[in-house]
């Protein structure tokens, strides 16, 4: 049957366009015996099957979902929680009512999810507090009270504003043009306020104006508010998820610096939006593409937009907002910043300007000005240099994953999932410096492009971004210091003219960031002090070697499952059986990671087997990397008089050899291995 | 010394070149996002929240292209990645709520009826998914074609998009494959 089923389904899928009833005689005309048969049964649930899947799963596997946890019923202070209100990644939003006999209160509670209670995220938190606490007016939710529940989970009390979108207020109310431009006043009042106390509120949108009954607008959620002069990181997620694609500024995508001018420009979609209930950008429901509208398309006069859609027309028609409406409107929402309206205040004085028909300040925009630069679609080069990043960003993400991932796996405590938390969190905002990367292949957005013209090396990128990584992440010093040690690696391994030293101090930078960080004694510090060494040039200076060998100590005791340790090892044993420096190997004997034997083959045989065992818990025996090493040793072990093992070892090298011959693949440090072949055959022959 | 920092690269490289074994390997990522959105999605009581089921994909994909400088080429085959997983998503879920196996529980067909039970909701989607297995074996890219529409929320013309068919196709197979699996759910 299955050979036939295209065929069959073919036929069946044509049965369907006709009438039921000449269904069965056309599957008789194309079909037989077991297809038709197969055919005939298909068809014959057809009526049953009409409906079937035709609603997304989504749709009735809602409570699939459940909260979190069920707080209704909860007592948070002296509040009793009624229900969610609204709930994303980072927490939720819960009615809450106070009946302690004075009086009766609903208010709004801000809760983080418990195990997001991280020093950053609470950090964030703490910052929203003191932004609300500072914005005492009318047409702001209040800030209420903090505080923390018995588990300790910071909340926020707010006030409780029962009321509908901005937008949808002017529907229903079927608000006339001046009263709408009277409302939209009010809430520019509220965010002039904000900007008057420093604070831009980034995220403005219907959603987050709610009008009350009285006709009172409250502007919510400055979960993702700036204080300006505030050099701190950017936060794109507020306690109710991301930032809103809808309403982000043309600079807000493209990551540049947002200032007052993108509260300008979130205030006129919101204004277009109650004018001519359509999002600019968003009218053919095409999401995908609305980041890339707002980026780049010029909006259609509000005067323009046809408004059959989203129900009842407004109670003024639309062509009524030719010209002025338009002008201002459109001035608000500019792509260039420096085009907008200066300030929140300059932009309601000209929407006041119309209501008292005085002549307005915005005029259209010229078509030098809309044909300009600014619009020209700019592809952004992938180059090599992408890979790079991807490398780097990787590297770090992986190295902060994995952490994230050994620990979840030793341990069950939830602080444990915390953490994992924080690590994903980390790695998000490296990722995101990271991909700074691709700027500076476009030399008309960005800064970083306009510096190297478009044709930065990715040398010359990476050159730039290291230099930029210790004030981007001060306050981050366990990232600072992943970032450092692997901007380390990049010219560790470039083999640059310089590169060595470039690499050491990002090493050095990371070891001293780790050690006031994690403390002296940590796996990681060891890890630095390793690379610190192997960044070193010959020849090794004492405190260098010393530096090995306390990583060596330190290593084995915090993590002897790293895999640099073999490789520590390794690089020491080798020092001890260098045959060409006398000296080299006195000193290194001298500060040897363990009490050694007055004989730097001996303890080299120690270190040795100390690797090969390590080895051996990481690869498989027939592992190049286990195969070379038992060239080393066949050496080695003569030299200590172990001849047993010497000549195990001889015979290991020796097929091991002769099966790398006979295969094309080429295998790492290949000479060293005959090198030591060689040595080695005499000896086990004397030792015989 | 220590391995080098290939994976999230291959991962990227792999996408890009369309290999389907790369979302494995995304898949933290992926299903992380969606299922957080399905969780914010299905708690939202205020109206003004008003993000369509299809969009669901949608959003996943702003969110994580925005966050890996993910090229917007791929978009079509995120879709079918995050269809994929949201199937993941909501089987484990119905799982978690005790469904019980294949067979023994009645299968309620229609699949957008809210008011039947969780319970027998959980194990209708059980059911499914275990046709839809048996479907794949039969045709597999019409079984694609039912995760990213009933999963995914996808319409038709991004499944076509996804799968460089053609609309017509789509509908097609898919008018085919509801019969079939109504079928095979009732049958047993």
């Amino acid at each position: 049957m299955i050979g036939h089923w295209e065929k069959i389904n073919d036929v069946v899928a044509d049965a369907l366009l006709l009438p039921s009833k000449e269904r069965r005689a056309f599957l008789a005309s194309g079909l037989v015996d077991a297809d038709l048969t197969e055919a005939e049964s298909l068809i014959s649930v057809a009526e049953s099957a009409a409906s079937l899947l035709e609603a997304p799963a989504i749709t009735f596997s809602k409570d699939f979902f459940p909260e979190e946890e069920r707080l209704a019923g909860k007592t948070v202070g002296p509040f009793t929680i009624v229900r969610e209100l609204g709930h994303g990644g980072m927490g939720a939003v819960y009615l809450a009512e106070r009946h302690d006999g004075k009086f009766d209160q609903k208010v709004a509670i801000k809760m983080l999810r418990r195990e997001l209670d991280t020093a950053a995220i609470r950090k964030n938190f703490d910052r929203e507090k003191n932004i609300l606490a500072a914005l005492v007016h009318p047409n702001i939710a209040s800030l209420l009270d903090t505080g923390e529940t018995d588990e300790g989970i910071p909340y926020l009390t707010m006030e409780f504003i029962e009321g509908i979108p901005v937008d949808e207020f002017c529907v229903k109310n079927d608000l006339g043009l001046t009263e709408l431009l009277k409302l939209f006043n009010k809430v520019c009042e509220a965010v002039a306020f904000a900007h008057r106390n420093l604070v831009v509120h980034r995220d403005i949108k219907p959603s987050n104006i709610l009008v009350t009954a009285d006709g009172t607008p409250k502007l919510l959620d400055f979960g993702i508010s700036k204080i300006l002069g505030d050099d701190g990181v950017d936060s794109s997620t507020t306690l109710l998820g991301a930032m809103t694609p809808e309403y982000a500024s043309p600079e807000q995508i493209n990551g540049h610096t947002v200032t007052t001018a993108t509260d300008v420009y979130s205030l006129g979609i919101v204004l277009y939006k109650m004018l001519t209930h359509v999002h600019p950008f968003k009218r053919k429901g095409r999401s995908n593409d609305l980041l890339r509208a707002i980026a780049e398309d010029e909006p259609t006069a509000p005067s323009l937009v046809e408004t059959d859609v989203d129900g009842s027309p407004a109670s003024f028609s639309v062509s009524h907002l030719k010209g002025d409406i338009d002008n201002i409107v459109l001035k608000a929402i500019r792509k260039d910043p420096e085009r907008r309206y200066n300030s929140v205040e300059a932009f309601s004085a000209d929407v006041w300007r119309y209501i008292d028909g005085k002549p307005v300040e915005a005029r259209p925009a010229t078509s030098a000005y809309r044909l300009g630069k600014f619009y020209k679609r700019n592809k952004i080069a992938v180059t090599a240099g992408v890979l790079i990043v991807a490398a780097l960003v990787g590297g770090v993400s992986v190295a902060l994953w994995q952490a994230s991932v050994a620990r979840a796996n030793a341990a069950v405590a939830i602080a444990e999932s915390e953490n994992a938390k924080a690590e994903q969190e980390k790695a998000e905002w490296v990722s995101k410096f990271m991909m700074r990367f691709v700027r500076y292949a476009n030399p008309k957005w960005y800064a970083e492009g306009h510096k190297f013209g478009g044709n930065a090396r990715v040398i010359d990128a990476l050159n730039d971004m290291g230099s930029k990584i210790d004030t981007e992440f001060a306050d981050q010093p366990d990232v600072l210091a992943e970032l450092h040690h692997q901007f380390g690696e990049v010219y560790y391994t470039r083999g640059e003219p310089g590169g060595l030293a470039k690499a050491q101090m990002h090493f050095k930078r990371a070891l001293e960031l780790r050690r006031a960080y994690y403390g002296d004694w940590h796996q990681l510090v060891a890890k630095d002090m390793a690379y610190v060494y192997w960044a070193q040039n010959n020849p090794h200076p004492e405190w260098s070697v010393k530096m090995l060998s306390d990583a060596i100590v330190m290593m084995r005791a915090t993590d002897r499952r790293d895999l640099n340790l073999p490789f520590m090892l390794e690089d020491y044993f080798h020092r001890l059986t260098d045959e060409g420096n006398e000296s080299d190997r006195q000193m290194y004997l001298r500060n040897a990671p363990q009490p050694a034997p007055n004989d730097p083959y001996l303890a080299a045989d120690q270190l040795f087997d100390e690797m090969l065992g390590l080895l051996r818990t990481h690869f498989p025996e027939d592992d190049d990397r286990i195969e070379q090493q038992k060239c080393a040793g066949a050496e080695l072990k003569r030299k200590v008089k172990k001849f047993d093992e010497a000549e195990a070892f001889y015979r290991d090298c020796a097929e091991a050899i002769e099966h790398q011959n006979s295969t094309d693949s080429p295998v790492p440090r290949w000479q060293e291995w005959l090198d030591n072949y060689e040595r080695s055959k005499g000896v086990a022959k004397t030792a015989r | 010394m220590a391995d080098s920092p290939s994976e999230i690269t291959q991962i990227l490289r792999d996408w890009n070149c369309g290999d389907i074994s790369a979302q494995d390997r995304l898949l933290p990522y992926v299903y992380d996002e969606l299922k957080r959105q399905a969780r914010a999605l299905m708690s939202r009581e205020r109206v003004n929240h008003t993000l369509q089921p299809t969009a669901l994909v949608h959003e996943a994909f702003l969110k994580l292209a925005k966050q890996g400088g993910v090229d917007w080429q791929n978009r079509s085959h995120f879709f079918g990645i995050a269809s994929r997983l949201m199937r993941q998503i909501l089987i484990d879920h119905a799982r978690q709520h005790g469904a019980a196996k294949r067979g023994d529980a009645q299968i309620h067909l229609s699949l957008d009826d809210v008011s039947v039970s969780l319970e027998t909701r959980a194990s209708s989607i059980l059911a499914l998914d275990d046709a839809l297995e048996r479907l794949e074996k039969l045709d597999e890219r019409q079984a694609k074609i039912v995760e990213m529409r009933f999963f995914g929320g996808l319409s038709n013309s991004e499944i076509a998009d996804a799968l460089d068919i053609s609309e017509r196709t789509v509908v097609r197979s898919w008018s085919v494959a509801k019969l079939w699996l109504y079928r095979e759910l009732t049958s047993s």
